[in-house]
């Protein structure tokens, strides 16, 4: 597994939303890369990890939107 | 105009006569003097305003371009994790429905397993009874 990997395992493993959108606008994760930390022992089932991660997904727009109206 | 006669404002008409002392003179040429200061500041800086106005407005066009290119990296991983996260769901969807498939072939094994059996028995007996009866 590659470092970046390792850092979105830890990332997703903690369950840090705005930290992961943070991270993911910068350095993007592939199918495949998903997969494999998928595959890895996660604290979380399947159908929570893709909660976690729609989560993930509105909070990068989401986040953009709140800091242009601050 | 308006002046200030004992520290309280003033509105001079047109038809007012008004005798000044030579200190209240003094004071209205002080504070003509600041007012024309005051407006002579107020109208440098404008000019330095006015000078810098290109340059505020280049800087905004670029703060909304990166905008724009900021506005464009999100979208584009926003679309991307959520591609990701419908293919991972679909793969664990279809693990799913592989271990059910596997649960039932196995039980079905299972079965199958147990007739085959049953049919070894029944066999052996069948034997059993036509030796007997060669025997007999």
């Amino acid at each position: 597994m590659s470092e970046h990997q390792s850092l979105l395992l830890e990332l997703i493993s903690t369950s840090n939303v705005a930290a992961l959108a943070d991270y993911i606008i910068q350095y993007p994760i592939s199918f495949t890369e998903l997969e494999e930390i998928a595959n890895q022992n996660l604290p979380i089932n399947s159908r929570e990890l893709t909660q976690f991660l729609m989560e993930v997904a509105d909070t990068i727009l989401g986040d953009y939107y709140d800091h242009l109206n601050r | 105009m308006t002046i200030l006669i004992d520290n309280k404002p003033y509105q001079i008409k047109p038809t007012d006569q008004i005798t000044l002392t030579g200190q209240e003179f003094t004071e209205h040429q002080l504070q003509l003097d600041s007012l024309k200061e005051a407006y002579e500041d107020e109208r440098q800086l404008n000019i330095n305003l006015n000078k810098e106005l290109p340059n505020l407005r280049h800087q905004l066009a670029k703060a909304q371009a990166l905008n724009s290119t900021l506005l464009q990296q999100r979208i584009k991983q926003q679309t991307n994790l959520t591609n990701c996260t419908y293919q991972l769901q679909r793969t664990a969807d279809y693990s799913t429905l592989a271990d059910d498939r596997i649960n039932s072939y196995k039980q079905q094994a299972l079965e199958l397993q147990a007739e085959l059996k049953q049919a070894h028995a029944l066999i052996k007996q069948l034997h059993t009874d036509k030796y007997q009866k060669e025997l007999i």
